[in-house]
């Protein structure tokens, strides 16, 4: 149910994120559970993105933007927090597949390797063990040095997340992450997020209801960069509090 | 059949037809130049032409020779020094760039660098003398002439297309790839050096390549630093270049002669060169771009230590390069602007000593003139043939082969062309030396250089608009005359202009086909006229008592070529303002 | 079909051109030339027939090209000529008031007589003498006008210990230098520091590398280290630049040289001084004419010009840049 007694993996507190004179997020407060999927729907526009973004800092690399309000990780501003520690932590995939033009192997150690985290021989494990837990291993283990372009759509998406978690992060966000694959890419990507959560609190935007109906611990439903109503899943979409949300659901608008 | 429909027909005939004169003015340059070089090998074995390194075209009694060995290993070994020096300060000008996190850098920076492009090739020579040869006088070398004087003043040169091109590569790589590393908490400049560099690796390549294509063909610059002597290329000695050979050389030998054909033998090397590298670049692209699932060998290692690296290498070489602009401009204006006055702009050549007094007048009017002639006759069927890629090729291929034709044109260098004029028009075709004959070779350098850039302007144009005239049922040429050129106007007027730039500065294809030391104002095209980089050249040959009005004209140069610059770049902006609302 | 149609169109200009291109090609020098001259007479004729009224033969425009020496000496003189008299019947009534242009081109020698010979031009430059070939050429209308005399000198830096040592060298030590046997100023006089050896000269296809090698250097090449230079100033200007240089600077570029202090000294050749005496004597070998030659008859238009190039105007033009007059003025 709702009152779930551990901390908050992340806070947000009078969120507001402008680009100009544009609004992008209004005075947004919210908790993001820990070890659970958070879907984060509304029309497009909405501000979805924005407010992923906001929680890896991602959105100071846009120029002209002004945050106001703050972000709390595990009850810490990351307001002051030095940026590789914040994405060490925060770990973001983004919505088309972005493997680096390097070979799978490469992919995964880029990272590892850039926070001096280990040495060559644990390297490898850490790739195995985070290739199994994206369901990836089997698929490549027979070639880990070819190039990661060569890999379909879904296989690099699920590289992506692979390659996200080698540095060890506390939550992942993902934007849209299966908008480019097609139906059985997505039916394994949502099946590694559902193993996933329970190592990591999983934050995921998503325009598609039926898949946050089936994936989602958690929705929270966003209109004009406000945020409107947020609880548990089941309770969102059954039974919306607000009349919004409501008409968001049935289709009226989106 | 309506008058409207006939005109339009009409008119893409003719669009056609210029665009063929275009493509047929290569094959035409090619093969005149070879079949004026083969009569050499009847007399001389190739190997011998190649590989010999006596080259005595006249006989003084111990007989003729034409070897032009060290004039190949001159070419290489200047390019390949310039190219070297290039590569090291554009890459990191380009990557500056390309990391710079607001659009404002790149905006500014950009038309700021291409003024370098703009500066002609006498005027590189002309400081090239005056400053680099000085400095190697200084530490040693005797008149400070020698390859690597050379090589510097070349990789100026090639610089500014060689940032263009490869920040460009850079900012494609940048846009696929920094999001996604930053997510993992990567700083910006170790992205840059160990994932964007190296993805973009294949292209900077393709880049270098072309650019050494163009530092061979450089003629006047190179020709006044680096000493001219037949001898085999050392880095702080002498040497010469298939260029310079020609150029000193292309007037005086007997038409027919045996000198004649090995002058043309010896540019038909250097042109059949830079043709091959051409078609090889050309084929790599397109490679390339199939190639897009391979891995990239080097890339993803270094850490923070290479981003820190790549972050001192980037910002030095930019700031080098902005030393290098306003050292180049403010050195010529420091230098010159005392002797421009309303006299120096509007009178002629006087003095017992000429040049000593009086102005510049009939060498601006003829620059004018020469250039006014060019632009005309290049740059319509430029325009021609980028509309005919653009709107009426239909197989790809056709394309790819046309944009190729054009490329290898570009690669043809400007003494060549010259070399052509001067054999073709002045003399065979008797129209002796006039603005006409010079115009012509300005006409052929200069078309795609104003193609490319038209080309651009049309493909930026969206294809739905023109599709939406086509489903009215307009045909092609009406759409071209209603919605094209109105809306690429800006573009193509900005081209032009800086087409006429680039012909204003060339030297070497007017050297012997309409340029001269005097003449009044000009009053016909069928006559010679004066120009301003040819007086230029003049000028320092002369030596130190001309050298302020060497500068002033220098000045005037430079000045034209920034003003041109500011106003193509400010009507491109206005009117592309207009039309994007 | 269009496509094959603009290409098959392509390829029927393209041989169409060869072809004519190939007929008028340059196979057979004497017959091309004369073809060439004739046609560009008539292309230059027509040309001035284009601008003519009245008066159809009248010449109003004239073409120098050659001699990178003579051409500052030509230019000057038509700046001045046509300043004075903007149109030619201000130069004699009888002339129809069409304007004044002459043209110069610089190029070299070499240059000068081609373009005299192909009709180019109407008068080629030259700084040396020409080949009984090159007379033949231009025909039995053969007119040459010296202007000038020019010497080369022999000159080193101001600067080089040599002039200490001595002030005169014979032929044989020149060719040595000039061709590369020495390399090092010891091997010419011990006393002299090893110091290697610099030598500037002229483009090789220039009127005074062809002066030297005929009056100095005999059968031997010129060593191929030498520096090009583009033009006689250019030259001096190296050798006051360049401690251990020697070359054959001309002596109206190496009296300019040595105006704001002495920069060059001049060797003296087999005992005789480079001097203006010397040179219009002729006892100073290495000298040179500088002309301009035809092969046309010389037009009415012509003839004012070349009055006025060999008036006092004419004369102190060629001092002032440095050349000794080879006339007296008329006027």
């Amino acid at each position: 149910m709702m009152q779930e007694q551990a901390a908050p993996a992340m806070q947000t507190v009078n969120l507001s994120v402008s680009y100009g004179r544009m609004r992008a997020l209004e005075d947004v407060t919210i908790s993001i559970p820990p070890q659970a999927i958070t879907a984060i729907i509304g029309p497009s526009g909405c501000g979805k993105t924005t407010l992923l973004t906001c929680f890896n800092a991602l959105i100071e690399e846009q120029p002209g933007v002004r945050v106001e309000g703050e972000v709390l990780l595990a009850g810490k501003s990351i307001g002051g927090m030095r940026r590789d520690l914040l994405r060490r932590r925060v770990g973001m995939v983004t919505q088309t597949p972005t493997p680096f033009p390097f070979s799978v192997y490469r992919n995964l150690t880029y990272g590892p390797r850039y926070y001096h985290m280990a040495r060559k021989a644990q390297l490898d494990q850490l790739i195995r063990e985070k290739l199994e837990m994206v369901g990836l291993y089997d698929e490549v283990r027979d070639d880990l040095h070819r190039s990661a372009l060569a890999l379909s759509g879904g296989q690099q998406q699920r590289l992506c997340i692979a390659r996200a978690l080698t540095v060890e992060p506390e939550v992942l966000l993902l934007d849209e992450p299966c908008s480019s694959l097609d139906v059985k890419a997505t039916a394994k990507m949502e099946a590694t997020l559902l193993d996933l959560k329970s190592t990591y609190t999983i934050i995921i935007v998503t325009h598609n209801i039926a898949q946050a109906r089936r994936i989602a611990d958690y929705a929270l439903f966003l209109n004009g960069g406000r945020m409107v109503e947020m609880a548990p899943a089941k309770q969102l979409f059954e039974h919306p509090h607000e009349a919004p949300t409501r008409d968001f659901l049935s289709g009226a608008f989106g | 059949m309506t008058m409207q429909r006939a005109l339009d027909i009409f008119w893409s005939w003719v669009i056609k037809a210029l665009a063929a004169l275009a493509l047929f003015a290569l094959a035409f340059v090619v093969l005149f130049i070879v079949q004026e070089a083969l009569p050499l090998f009847g007399e001389v074995p190739v190997a011998d032409f190649l590989l010999g390194t006596r080259w005595m075209p006249v006989d003084f009694g111990t007989g003729t020779s034409f070897g032009v060995f060290n004039f190949i290993a001159g070419t290489v070994a200047v390019s390949l020094l310039a190219l070297a020096l290039a590569a090291l300060v554009g890459l990191g000008a380009a990557m500056f760039l390309a990391c710079a996190q607001s659009d404002l850098v790149r905006a500014v920076s950009y038309p700021f660098i291409d003024l370098l492009a703009g500066v002609p090739s006498v005027v590189y020579g002309f400081v090239g003398l005056l400053v680099v040869a000085q400095v190697f006088m200084a530490a040693g070398i005797s008149t400070g002439l020698c390859i690597m004087a050379a090589a510097i003043v070349l990789a100026v040169m090639i610089l500014p297309f060689l940032i263009s091109s490869c920040s460009e590569s850079l900012l494609a790589e940048r846009n696929r790839f920094l999001l996604a590393a930053q997510t993992l908490g990567v700083s910006r400049w170790s992205a840059m050096a160990t994932i964007v560099l190296p993805a973009a690796t294949r292209n900077i390549l393709l880049s270098l390549v072309l650019a050494i294509g163009r530092a061979m063909g450089e003629t006047m610059a190179v020709m006044m630093v680096i000493g001219n002597a037949n001898v085999f290329p050392t880095l702080l000695g002498k040497g010469e270049t298939i260029p310079s050979v020609i150029a000193l050389e292309m007037g005086t030998a007997v038409a027919g002669s045996l000198h004649y054909h090995a002058l043309f033998a010896a540019g038909m090397v250097l042109m059949l060169v830079l043709l091959a590298i051409n078609l090889l670049v050309s084929l790599l692209r397109n490679r390339l771009s199939q190639e897009g699932r391979r891995s990239v060998a080097l890339g993803g290692y270094g850490g923070r230590r290479a981003g820190a690296v790549a972050r001192i290498w980037a910002g030095a070489s930019y700031a080098l390069v902005v030393v290098a602009v306003l050292f180049l401009f403010g050195y010529v204006f420091w230098r010159g602007a005392h002797t421009i006055s309303w006299e120096f702009l509007t009178q002629p050549p006087s003095g017992l000593v000429l040049g000593e007094e009086g102005g510049i007048a009939p060498a601006i009017a003829g620059s004018l003139a020469f250039t006014a002639c060019a632009v005309v006759l290049g740059g319509i069927p430029a325009i021609a043939c980028a509309l005919y890629v653009s709107f009426y090729v239909r197989s790809r291929r056709m394309a790819g082969l046309i944009r190729l034709v054009v490329q290898c044109i570009a690669g043809i260098p400007s003494i060549i062309l010259g070399l052509f004029a001067y054999s073709f028009l002045v003399r065979d075709l008797a129209w002796g030396r006039c603005v006409l004959s010079a115009s012509t070779a300005l006409a052929v350098m200069v078309m795609p250089f104003i193609e490319v850039r038209a080309e651009k302007a049309f493909s930026e144009l969206p294809q739905a608009v023109v599709n939406a005239s086509y489903a009215l049922g307009c045909s092609r040429f009406h759409a071209i005359r209603t919605i094209v050129l109105p809306a690429c106007k800006g573009e193509l007027v900005s081209g032009v202009i800086l087409g006429a730039c680039y012909a204003l500065g060339a030297t070497a294809p007017l050297l012997f086909t309409g340029g001269v030391a005097f003449a009044g104002m000009p009053t016909s095209i069928m006559e010679p006229a004066m120009a301003l980089p040819l007086h230029l050249y003049l000028l320092v040959a002369q030596g130190a008592t001309s050298l302020d009005t060497a500068f002033g004209t220098a000045c005037v140069m430079m000045a034209l070529i920034l003003a041109s610059n500011a106003v193509a770049t400010a009507y491109a902006h206005a009117t592309q303002k207009d039309w994007r609302r | 079909m269009k496509k094959h149609l603009a290409i098959a169109m392509s390829i029927v200009m393209l041989c169409m051109t060869i072809s004519g291109c190939a007929s008028s090609g340059t196979d057979g020098t004497a017959d091309t030339e004369t073809d060439v001259a004739a046609t560009a007479e008539e292309a230059s004729a027509a040309t001035e027939d284009a601008s003519a009224t009245a008066e159809e033969e009248f010449q109003s425009s004239i073409m120098f090209c050659g001699s990178t020496s003579l051409y500052p000496i030509m230019s000057s003189l038509a700046s001045s000529f046509t300043n004075e008299y903007e149109t030619w019947d201000a130069v004699d009534a009888s002339f129809p008031s069409k304007n004044v242009s002459i043209y110069v081109a610089p190029g070299g020698s070499g240059v000068g007589v081609s373009a005299a010979v192909d009709g180019t031009a109407d008068f080629g430059m030259l700084a040396r003498d020409i080949k009984d070939g090159e007379k033949a050429e231009l025909g039995e209308g053969y007119q040459e006008f010296v202007v000038a005399r020019d010497a080369l000198t022999i000159s080193v830096n101001a600067n080089n210990p040599i002039v200490d040592v001595m002030d005169d060298m014979d032929i044989e030590t020149i060719q040595k230098i000039f061709s590369g046997e020495y390399t090092t100023w010891d091997q010419v006089d011990p006393s002299l520091p090893h110091e290697t050896i610099n030598v500037y000269i002229r483009d090789l296809s220039g009127g005074a590398y062809e002066v030297f090698q005929k009056t100095v250097m005999g059968d031997t090449e010129i060593s191929t280290n030498a520096t090009q230079s583009a033009s006689m100033t250019e030259l001096a200007t190296n050798i006051a630049g360049d401690e251990w240089a020697i070359g054959y600077a001309g002596y109206g570029a190496y009296i300019k040289a040595n105006a704001d202090g002495e920069k060059l000294v001049a060797m003296k050749v087999e005992g005789v001084e480079a001097n203006e005496e010397n040179i219009r004597n002729g006892s100073y070998v290495i000298q040179r004419p500088v002309m301009f030659v035809t092969g046309d008859e010389i037009s009415a238009s012509e003839q004012a010009f070349i009055d006025y190039i060999f008036s006092q105007v004419g004369y102190d033009t060629v001092v002032e840049n440095g050349y000794i007059p080879a006339f007296t003025p008329e006027s």
